[in-house]
């Protein structure tokens, strides 16, 4: 032990040298000599930091920019995915949003994969979903979002199932300063968020704060207010190495129940969590890097409430009364490690290969009827060729094996073939077979409520236990095969694109719950084919126009699931910058009838019409925008059930950024 | 984080170990090369100017302590290279004429306005290591056709070029814009004002603007905006920039010797010039990242040099 100590101590001094000492990159500025010329400078735009041409990706991508982040007058981050076609939006049972592409999704939407700066949000609670309500980020940090239509597993895993939402958050370098927004609407409405981002020497840093709340739906307990902060350090090491750290923390509440239900009643649910994350990065020039990312979080729930119920008797007895305290809280860890290594073959070829190894704990008495933590370790191996056969056509073909705690090991491949007869048009062919692995609770869900049930006198109390849920586990992985065929036009001079994706999604396994008490088997079949497009057109600076159109036809053995995606749907979004500076932007969306599997029905045609208008404004250091917002301005529709009416939201929002 | 100065302080210690075993320019030659300090890039210059003049003159390379005991007979040029030397050699007066290299021009004309307020009458000469603005913009012309309006950052050391850079834009049909910053604050929302009115970033060496500090946000907001960033180095190509001209230390090395080649001929230096020897360096996956459909290196140099000659 002691040796140990000393040994340790023996070493600091030596890791301080190499941080302190290494060749330093920063440079006493003054007069031009040929210093400027001769120094070694940092890689800034290395392989990963370098957007991929959509003509080289391997599928269709939306790329959701700071522009139209702001033009869109999304107030949160799930509103933007209203813009990307193929997409459904909802906002679920306490104001939870869901997200899907091509349907299949019910309020625990957890067929996508959510990165934020390459930490999964994708929550292992019950069913698995994505908590949209703690992402612990503001809309102003975020750089770009992409959105990659369509399994990809290949690269991202087993959840990366229907697609993946990639959010890349701002460099601190690019948020310095102070930053201030404030927004005020009606249905309880009130955002705010604080930012500031600073510099010391070669460490650039911002910290943000936001709130957010709101009312929910009218007539439902739902109203919700998230508090969070988030911090991110990228710091400079040397000219090849970075080092960022990131650390959020987030406190939420939410109202959720029901007033009408002894079974589900009105209640609070109290969240918080907070994650922390390192990622190294070595730049060996623009196309070599070695990213070394590992992050941990942990989110907590706390949910405790009494259900009450009462069994009726014969004449002339009172009934007999039940109740059951119902401990939900919860309790989830994630640590996650990940080595990843871009690299160039040759001129023609690049490789982006590495491994993950996560660990995953869920501690809920309620759906285990243990207080013992439930784990899950995830090992994976993952690969990616980027070959340029012959100057008009792109082979990217890549696997990754998972080897999964319960779910066992599988390999999703994936090939894609691109075709670019001429820099405007793009073709591109391919297939890919992708998994998403049982959540823990449909493998081992025990849920058992234990009831008080006091029968009229002179019967004694009694102690009766229900069980709702009792899986038999087993479960093998749902599994997606996809071929697609898809076109991007780039169309420079016209400032067009054109992307359009024809899909044939062979889903099977799909599990789901039956029986009762409930037990969850891999159940149902589905194929999922269409066509969907979109055009992006900016003619000028201050234009821009978006349409987006999507057809797709379910078939299923389950008549549900066939109704879960819209069969159309289409969005136009206008955005123009008027004389004197002011910017108006319209969107307007036809969805056409689906529903949402899970708790929910069918939900009817509607249209949605949202409306910004903005005037940024500068006055000495100070730089700022005013904008209203109006959020569906026809008629109420409703949103993810029948009663869930979405009326019309008027909200303001004044930032200043000095 | 300032750099803890364990090399300046090796390279001090080295410099004073050199200057007592070494302490006068006490060779026999007609040329003597001074260094800034004994480094790779410096003894480049100094040792391809030597191998170019064998058999032509004699060269001695020393570095700065020598400069102090100067007992040369037979010396009819010093040469200096880089903005240290450059200076020293100045400062010490010994009267043969001077030639100075591997310095950007803001440092010569320093030194030439320094050397006139001295009223030193030895001629002055230099060979500069950066590239003629007109040839940058050749460049930009060249690999981006329809690039028509070039953005810079000008700072304390790069504001006199304003001038230069108008009339070469004029000349090659080019607009201007112009941002001028003091300070690292300030640039930010330069490039915020500038960015949406160009097409190219073009950077210039002044080290009050694009330094290894700054050269992130630049390099980040530029590529937001999807423009490109063209430098003056090659680790500015590494960085991120989509391409840049640059002369190397052998270039240089030719080039002095080839000017020292013509003075030791005619007794007099030629005036100072710009290398006619650069390097291109591109950075394709940049440019393809940017959607810049970028020639070769090797076919875009030719046509630079096709149009220079011209």
């Amino acid at each position: 032990m002691k040796r140990n100590h000393s040994r340790l101590a023996g070493l600091l001094p030596v890791l301080s040298l190499a941080l302190f000492s290494a060749p330093s990159v920063a440079q006493p500025s003054g007069e031009a000599s040929e210093r400027d010329f001769l120094d070694e400078l940092p890689v800034v735009l290395s392989a990963s930091r370098l957007v991929q041409p959509l003509a080289d990706a391997p599928g269709a991508v939306t790329i959701i920019g700071r522009d139209l982040i702001k033009a869109s007058g999304a107030r949160e981050i799930v509103d933007l995915f209203r813009l990307v076609p193929g997409f459904q939006v909802g906002m679920a049972y306490g104001s939870a949003p869901v997200v899907a592409y091509h349907g299949l999704a019910d309020e625990y939407s957890r067929h996508m994969q959510v990165l934020v700066d390459g930490r999964s949000v994708y929550s292992p609670y019950f069913l698995g979903s994505i908590t949209w309500n703690s992402l612990r980020l503001s809309l102003d940090d975020i750089e770009r979002i992409e959105v990659l239509r369509g399994s990809n597993s290949a690269a991202y895993g087993a959840n990366a199932f229907m697609g993946v939402i990639n959010i890349v958050t701002r460099h601190p370098s690019q948020s310095q300063g102070a930053y201030l927004s404030a927004t005020q609407g009606n249905q309880g409405i009130g955002d705010q968020v604080l930012r500031y981002g600073g510099s010391h020497g070669d460490l650039h840093y911002r910290i943000t704060a936001g709130r957010r709340s709101d009312n929910g739906f009218a007539n439902f307990h739902d109203s919700r207010q998230a508090g969070y902060v988030a911090f991110r350090g990228d710091m400079r090491l040397t000219a090849q190495d970075e080092l960022q750290l990131q650390f959020g923390a987030n406190r939420n509440s939410t109202g959720t129940g029901f007033a009408s239900s002894s079974g589900d009643p009105e209640r609070t649910l109290n969240e918080k969590g907070y994650f922390a994350q390192a990622v190294w990065r070595r730049s060996f020039g623009p196309d070599e890097e070695l990213t070394l990312n590992a992050y941990h979080m942990e989110d907590e729930g706390s949910e405790n409430y009494m259900v009450r119920g009462s069994i009726r008797n014969p004449f002339p007895f009172p009934p007999t009364l039940l109740s059951a305290v119902v401990d939900a809280d919860r309790r989830t860890k994630r640590t996650h490690l990940e080595l990843q290594h871009i690299f160039r073959l040759n001129p023609a070829a690049r490789v982006v290969w590495g491994f993950e190894q996560r660990h995953e704990s869920v501690a809920s008495r309620l759906m285990f009827d243990t207080p013992e933590p439930q784990t899950t370790n995830l090992s994976r191996l993952f690969g990616n060729l980027e070959w340029r056969l012959a100057p008009q056509w792109l082979l990217n073909a890549g696997a990754m094996l998972e080897k999964h705690s319960f779910a066992g090991t599988d390999l999703a491949p994936r090939l894609m073939l691109n075709f670019q007869p001429s820099p405007e048009h793009t073709i591109r062919a391919g297939m890919s077979t992708a998994y998403r692995n049982p959540s823990l609770a449909e493998e081992r869900a025990k849920v058992r409520y234990y009831i008080t049930a006091i029968p009229p006198a002179p019967f004694p109390p009694l102690q009766l236990v229900q069980t709702s849920y009792n899986a038999s586990g087993g479960l093998q992985p749902e599994r997606i095969r996809t071929g697609e065929l898809s076109y991007l036009g780039e169309f420079r001079n016209l400032g067009l694109t054109a992307d359009a994706r024809a899909f044939h999604e062979n889903v099977s396994r799909i599990i789901d719950k039956t029986g009762s008490p409930a037990n969850f088997l891999n159940r149902h079949r589905a194929i999922v084919r269409g066509l969907e497009y979109q055009l992006r057109w900016k003619p000028t600076r201050d234009t821009l126009v978006l349409l987006n159109h999507t057809r797709t036809r379910i078939a299923s053995d389950d008549d549900r699931i066939a109704e879960s995606s819209p069969q159309r749907a289409t969005t136009l979004f206008l955005s123009q910058t008027l004389p004197g500076g002011w910017q108006l932007s319209l969107t307007h969306h036809w969805i056409g009838q689906m529903r949402w599997l899970g708790w929910s029905n069918p939900l009817p045609w509607h249209r949605r019409m949202d409306l910004r208008l903005a005037y940024p404004f500068r006055s000495g250091p100070f730089k700022g925008e005013a904008a209203i917002v109006t959020q569906n301005l026809t008629a109420p529709y409703s949103e993810f059930r029948t009663d869930y009416i979405f009326e019309r939201r008027n909200f303001a929002t004044l930032s200043l950024e000095f | 984080m300032r750099p803890f100065p364990v090399q300046r302080l090796l390279s001090t210690y080295a410099l004073a170990i050199m200057a007592l075993a070494w302490p006068a320019l006490a060779g026999a030659g007609e040329v003597a090369i001074v260094m800034s300090e004994d480094a790779a890039v410096y003894r480049t210059v100094a040792e391809t100017i030597q191998s170019r003049l064998e058999g032509t003159a004699a060269v001695d390379i020393v570095t700065i302590p020598a400069l102090r005991n100067p007992k040369q007979k037979d010396l009819r040029f010093l040469v200096a290279i880089g903005s240290q030397a450059a200076n020293a050699a100045v400062a010490s007066h010994i009267a043969v004429p001077l030639l100075v290299t591997l310095l950007p021009r803001s440092a010569f004309d320093r030194l030439a306005a320094e050397r006139r307020r001295a009223a030193d009458p030895q001629p002055l000469s230099a060979l500069y290591l950066d590239q003629p603005i007109g040839r940058q913009f050749d460049l930009i012309r060249l690999a981006m056709p329809n690039a028509r309006r070039i953005g810079v950052l000008l700072g304390a050391e790069s504001d006199h070029r304003y001038p230069a850079l108008q009339k070469a834009a004029q000349e090659k049909q080019m607009h201007l814009a112009v941002q001028r910053v003091s300070g690292d604050s300030e640039i930010a929302p330069a490039l915020q004002k500038l960015l949406p009115e160009i097409d190219v970033l073009l950077a210039l060496p002044d080290p009050s603007v694009f330094n290894a500090s700054t050269i992130q946000p630049i390099l980040l907001a530029t590529y937001r905006q999807q423009l490109p960033l063209f430098g003056f180095s090659a680790a500015y190509v590494r960085a991120g920039a989509i391409a840049s001209l640059h002369s190397t230390p052998v270039q240089i090395g030719n080039q002095a010797a080839d000017m020292l080649r013509t003075a030791l001929a005619r007794g007099q230096l030629p005036p100072p010039r710009y290398s006619g020897q650069y390097t291109l360096a591109t950075n394709p996956h940049v440019a393809h990242s940017l959607g810049i459909p970028l020639e070769g290196e090797a076919a875009l140099m030719r046509r630079l040099q096709q149009l220079e000659e011209r």
